[in-house]
């Protein structure tokens, strides 16, 4: 498949580079300053072309004629518009395109579809969705969901409740019938699936899998506390805390929002643009430096129950995490964009959660490229990874079984699996199932694989060759 | 430096060697030149080498740019010392310093020998000679990036470091497909020439041997009067055809296959080969009508040799010692300067030149103008101040190797023509130059000193010095 990026930023790097990972994907990156090459695009094995992206000539060499995707990342909406629209014209099949001025947001994406455009990537918007979705899930750090929602893989840390877990093997804290699927323990930076007699440490990661209900009542079990997030304190007052406010309105309404930003235009213009909505009540902005002691204490720092650090400053937003932190606020969000997120994590910073706007819109590029290329007979519905280190990645993959699959109607004790293959979750019939040695799967179900390191493309992919 | 990381790939290079001296082990077995258990020697201590070194285990699978020029480097050193062994073992030689430089004009396509009688050589060794050529004309780290699934995108810097040129580049999005593409191009252009010349009526084992000499633009034949000695006119047409096909830009063939016509023909580097090509040709062929039955002949032999020299092969079908000091000096400049930048010939290569005398002219015009601005470009396109720098230390690192050769040369007291055309036929792996080591001629007579210091200036030359240069560094021995 080929694919066009145009602009290399952080976003734009970012994609080009974990497309350029996959071995059937050709990327060509566009970008007006050649001296990007040398900086950044040589380690990845993509071409460069420099030149505008919306020029007629320039489009033409990076191939838009035979493309099959363009995606567009500079930093003018307009242009990212333009070149999606030409390079759509020029005969690429299918476009993608950065926009992130709020005025722009459609409500109807058929205006967009009109234009050429297939789909409209927004990193601040889809960073504040994803703060969102943590706020509102706060008894786990992270959260991925499958089949319409139905089944959770969830993570957390056994550092907050050590007593259920540090010295125990996986059997006598999982019982079978509790519908709970183990499915990978991170340990200093590694990646391990755990079989029955697996010891827990103290600074493990648990990613289990299961119902949403049994999650909760696993979590209640471990005495997790779930509520959600009442008392929200936002520090930093950018694009992405804008569309933040706007989400946790419309799904927490009980929820209290301090909104600190250092910039009294940028307050007062926030302000305005949200006045329209019923959220004066819960919102308040105040005009002011987050990285002061006192001000974040006269604002009840201690009260909080969650703290977002969204400033254009990695350094400062790492600096009020740790001082929320040592308040005592349960639930940190922390927005990196330079720094790179597993040297925060050897520092030894856990900080909760660590959230970059460029890995997030990433993950969305790269669901859409998997769409396109599994839309024929792959069977494969979604990929998430949900880690990355330095033994290689952790993916969940959603896959449809149809009729082909050679591992279907047998005892899955009796197939052969590859190593680093896990069945997760079968879900037959609107039912949810756990798999033990004895349980077959079968045509028509969605099968959910934990796979480490294995390029999975398709469901006879998990057995040993 | 990443050693592990360098010695396991160094064991691979060592592997794929053992692979490759399977084809002249069988050519041994069927002409049965009793040099059979030369190969089965060398296979052996190859196959052991590189399986020992190829089980490293390195923690840190990329490379940076330091790190690949070290590997192209140190990997050429070895390929060569590994590639004399079947010389050393079958006994033709007179020393291992012999083996060395024989095998070392070989990978680095020069073609100088040390030989004074080939043709009493077996045709086992005779067929290793020739096919080290091949291996060595588009590079053994290509060929690991083409077929080694572990290779992984940091290793474009391999790629640079091997292929000739100023800033080589891959030719599609993947370091693999780019690879295999050339790989494929050069395989299929090789198989036609084999044909075509045993349609010429050499026979089988000659098609072979001189197919791979003219496609790595080496040099080594198996006659002693190389290509005059089959005296085969269509051979040699079919010949200089293909010297001058291989002197041109491989990425160029690709846009041929992307129906980019356009963007073939007005390629300027390939225009100024064709013309340089031609006017030299003009130049020699009435330069040299007298010594010669009639202007046809004339026409014949010049145009061979012109692009013998300038696609820097060395296949001579005629001595052109002998020929007035025009067209010697019309021959020696077509060595400085080589052919196109990504072939698998050697030079200083045209596309450096001509980058030069732009910026020449840029930097002339800034005399009567000293306020304007102009930049330099190449078929369109921009030429960063970077690589105008870089071309022009280039030429610095060329000529002041070629200086401090040439001093280190004369010590053992040959006339200056034969030490000074020794050391830049070397340099731009030409392998002929003229004097003592014209092609009548060989490198038999040099001391062994003086053959080390040849054997530095084809690797270094093969490798356009920089990878050969940092080994020298303290840097690159430094953890």
């Amino acid at each position: 498949m080929k694919i066009i990026v145009v602009g290399c930023g952080k976003i734009g790097y970012t994609i080009a580079k974990v497309l350029s990972e996959k071995e059937d994907i050709h990327v060509t990156v566009v970008d007006n300053n050649p001296n990007i090459f040398n900086k950044a695009v040589e380690p990845i094995d993509v071409i460069f072309i420099s030149g505008n992206g919306a020029n007629e000539k320039t489009l033409i060499e990076a191939g838009a004629k035979d493309a099959d995707l363009i995606v567009s990342t500079t930093n003018a909406d307009e242009l990212n518009v333009l070149c999606c629209i030409m390079a759509e014209r020029l005969g690429t099949k299918h476009s993608i395109a950065r926009v992130r001025n709020p005025e722009y947001m459609l409500e109807y994406n058929k205006l967009w579809k009109d234009l050429g455009i297939d789909m409209v990537i927004n990193p601040e918007r889809q960073t504040a969705r994803e703060i969102s979705r943590i706020l509102r899930y706060r008894a786990a750090d992270d959260i991925v969901t499958f089949i319409g929602e139905r089944v959770e893989l969830v993570s957390f840390k056994v550092s907050e409740t050590p007593e259920y877990f540090v010295g125990k093997s996986v059997s006598q804290v999982f019982d079978s019938n509790m519908g709970i699927l183990l499915a990978i323990v991170e340990r200093e930076n590694q990646a391990l699936i755990p079989n029955g007699d697996f010891i827990f440490k103290e600074s493990d990661i648990i990613w289990i899998m299961g119902r949403p209900s049994q999650i909760m009542k696993f979590f209640t079990l471990i005495k997790r506390r779930s509520k959600k997030a009442q008392e929200i304190m936002v520090i930093g007052g950018g694009k992405i805390t804008h569309y933040l406010v706007e989400l946790l309105n419309r799904h927490t309404t009980k929820a209290n929002i301090k909104i600190i930003e250092k910039d009294r235009n940028k307050c007062e213009s926030l302000c305005e643009a949200l006045s329209s909505s019923s959220l004066e009540r819960h919102c308040l902005f105040i005009h002011g430096d987050g990285t002061n002691e006192e001000l974040l204490i006269d604002e009840g720092i201690d009260r909080m129950d969650a703290c977002v650090c969204l400033t254009d400053r990695d350094e400062e937003n790492v600096f009020i995490s740790l001082y929320a932190m040592r308040r005592g606020v349960k639930k940190i969000i922390t927005k990196i964009n330079y720094i790179h997120q597993n040297m925060a994590k050897n520092l030894g910073l856990w900080l909760g959660n660590i959230i970059t706007p460029q890995d997030i819109t990433a993950k969305t590029v790269i669901r859409y490229v998997d769409g396109l290329s599994g839309a024929v007979g792959r069977n494969i519905i979604t990929v998430h990874q949900i880690y990355s280190g330095d033994d290689g990645n952790v993916e969940a993959i959603e896959v449809q079984v149809n009729k082909k699959a050679k591992c279907i109607d047998m005892p899955i004790k009796k197939l052969r699996l590859k190593k680093g293959i896990l069945i997760g979750c079968i879900s037959r019939d609107f039912d949810v199932i756990i798999p033990s040695g004895e349980t077959q799967i079968r045509i028509g179900d969605r099968v959910i694989i934990i796979s480490k390191n294995n390029d999975i493309r398709e469901l006879d992919d998990i057995l040993e060759s | 430096m990443n050693y592990k990381l360098i010695f396991k790939l160094i064991g691979n290079v060592l592997r794929i060697e053992a692979l490759f001296m399977l084809f002249p082990l069988a050519v041994s077995f069927i002409y049965g030149g009793g040099d059979h258990p030369a190969f089965l020697w060398s296979i052996l201590i190859l196959a052991a080498a590189g399986t020992i070194l190829a089980k490293l285990n390195p923690k840190n699978k990329n490379f940076r740019t330091r790190d690949a020029f070290v590997v192209a480097g140190f990997s050429w050193i070895m390929l060569s010392l590994f590639g004399a062994l079947p010389f050393y073992f079958s006994g033709y030689f007179n020393s291992f310093i012999d083996c060395v430089f024989e095998s070392i004009s070989g990978f680095s396509t020069t073609g100088s020998s040390v030989l004074t009688n080939v043709e009493v050589l077996p045709k086992g060794i005779l067929f290793w000679r020739s096919f080290s050529h091949w291996i060595g004309g588009m590079g053994i780290l290509v060929f690991i990036i083409a077929v080694m699934p572990s290779i992984n995108a940091s290793s474009v810097n391999l790629l640079r470091a091997e292929s000739t040129g100023p800033s080589p580049d891959k030719i599609v999005p993947k370091i693999r497909e780019t690879a295999r593409i050339m790989y494929t191009i050069y395989f299929a252009m090789t198989v036609i020439l084999i044909i075509l010349l045993k349609i010429a009526g050499l026979s089988i084992f000659d098609s072979f041997t001189n197919a791979f000499s003219v496609a790595g633009t080496g040099g080594f034949s198996n006659t002693n009067a190389s290509i005059g000695g089959y005296n085969n006119i269509v051979a040699e047409i079919i010949m200089t055809v293909f010297m001058f096909l291989f002197g041109i830009n491989f990425s160029l063939y690709f846009t041929l296959f992307g129906r980019k016509f356009t963007k073939f023909a007005n390629d300027i580097e390939l225009k100024i080969y064709l013309g340089i090509v031609i006017t030299a040709i003009l130049i020699i062929t009435i330069n040299i009508s007298g010594l010669y039955n009639g202007i046809w002949e004339a026409l014949r032999h010049s145009s061979f040799q012109v692009t013998s020299i300038i696609s820097t092969t060395g296949f001579a079908t005629t001595d052109f010692n002998l020929w007035p000091t025009l067209s010697k000096s019309v021959l020696i400049f077509l060595m400085f300067t080589g052919c196109c930048a990504g072939s698998t010939g050697g030079g200083i290569k045209l596309i450096r030149f001509i980058i030069l005398f732009r910026a020449a002219k840029v930097e002339l015009g800034k005399i009567f103008h000293p306020g304007s601005v102009k930049t330099v470009s190449i078929n369109g396109k921009k030429v960063s101040n970077d690589i105008v720098s870089k071309t022009a230390l280039f030429f610095f690192i060329y000529f002041a190797i070629f200086f401090v050769s040439l001093l280190l040369i004369s010590i053992e007291n040959k006339d200056i023509v034969s030490s000074a055309t020794a050391v830049i036929a070397s340099l731009s792996n030409v392998g002929p130059g003229l004097g003592i080591v014209g092609p009548t001629g060989n490198y038999a007579t040099f001391s062994s000193f003086s053959k080390i210091v040849l054997s530095f200036c084809m690797i270094a030359g093969r490798l356009e010095f920089f990878p050969l240069l940092v080994l020298f560094t303290p840097h690159a021995w430094k953890r």
